[in-house]
């Protein structure tokens, strides 16, 4: 019975390692999500900087033809709060506030925000977002 | 002296088994490495974090690639196993003889009142044990098929819903997913594989030979001998 129980214990741990996100990697995309909506909120836009993903924020900066936290307050981002309603899936997260939906990825440092502003197109097609990267 | 003359019986009398199982797990491990390696070239053209080789080990980009391939593998077995109690190929060692398509007698199977001495015990008990161990073997690989498959359409949807993120589209249940192209494409290109290596094994072995194997007729048989193993 050696290769059935192998072949069932593997099968059990496809399944599991890939069901759903530990409630940690959930935790931090949402603390990620909200960290940035608040230093918006607080017109802190060095600290949402620093929290915007590498490529997004060269996007940003390459489009605003100016340094990132001074290019960011020109893409009037809809502010977001209330409760957070978030998937997590491997090291990607949608994360969806009242009046603000982000898109996030995880680095080696945290959470990192890749697309912001953005809004859903309907059917299939990818949400519309007013920054994201190339 | 006789433990050493075990050993080395051991290792002879077991040595397909465990041939093909040291190599599974070889290329198991380079599976890992390729598909790693692929992973983060995918991460890196969009600018996101690469991942090491034991977070690639727990991914589900990983576990679905993997889980793909195993439940079309057990699905030719369950296939080949089931298939060939009434399917038939004449001048094939893989088929039986024309004669005997079906389940056979228990006479023929040795089993119930014609169980042996030495037939395994559930072999003629003549009740749900009989009828189980009759077919467990096909049942067997029929179960690590839907388990393999179910863990393929698990990891699936999250691997999917992974690179959805990443295209900034919303993911989808796991109901949604197994109506999704992806999973389909994925089961449909193992299966079709997997039937036609069946079929031409099948048909191959009608007229070509290998010296030794027992997956072939003796060199010199005739093509129109069925059922006869080298």
């Amino acid at each position: 019975m050696r290769i059935p129980a192998l072949v069932g214990a593997s099968a059990a741990v496809a399944v599991l390692c890939a069901c759903g996100a530990p409630q940690a990697r959930q935790d931090g995309a949402v603390r990620a999500g909200r960290a940035f909506e608040d230093a918006l909120a607080a017109g802190a836009y060095g600290a949402a900087c620093e929290l915007l993903a590498p490529e997004s924020r060269e996007q940003l900066e390459e489009d605003g033809k100016q340094p990132c936290a001074r290019a960011l307050p020109s893409q009037d981002l809809p502010r977001g709060g209330g409760a957070a309603r978030v998937d997590v899936h491997g090291r990607q997260a949608l994360l969806r506030l009242d009046g603000e939906t982000l898109f996030l990825s995880q680095f080696d440092d945290g959470w990192r925000v890749t697309a912001a502003g953005c809004v859903p197109e309907g059917g299939d097609e990818p949400y519309r977002c007013v920054l994201k990267g190339a | 002296m006789t433990v050493g003359r075990d050993r080395g019986g051991f290792w002879r009398s077991n040595s397909l088994t465990l041939c093909f199982g040291v190599a599974f797990l070889v290329v198991l491990g380079a599976q890992a490495v390729a598909g790693r390696a692929e992973f983060n070239e995918q991460l890196a053209v969009e600018g996101l974090q690469q991942i090491g080789f034991g977070d690639y080990l727990m991914s589900s980009d990983f576990a679905v690639d993997v889980t793909e391939n195993w439940q079309s593998e057990f699905l030719q077995f369950f296939l080949y196993i089931f298939g060939t109690v009434y399917l038939l190929q004449r001048g094939s060692p893989e088929s039986k003889p024309l004669d005997r398509a079906g389940t056979e007698s228990e006479r023929d199977q040795r089993m119930g009142d014609h169980a042996r001495a030495d037939s395994p015990r559930w072999a003629g008990t003549g009740d749900w044990r009989q009828a189980l161990y009759s077919r467990s073997l096909g049942l067997a690989m029929a179960v690590f098929f839907l388990l393999s498959w179910l863990a393929q359409s698990v990891s699936g949807v999250a691997a999917y819903n992974e690179l959805r993120l990443r295209q900034l589209q919303a993911p989808v249940p796991w109901r949604s997913y197994l109506a999704s192209s992806d999973f389909w494409n994925r089961s449909l290109q193992n299966w079709q594989s997997e039937l036609l290596a069946v079929a031409a094994m099948a048909i191959l072995s009608v007229y070509l030979r290998q010296r030794g194997s027992p997956e072939s007729k003796p060199v010199g048989a005739t093509h129109g001998a069925t059922g006869v193993e080298g």
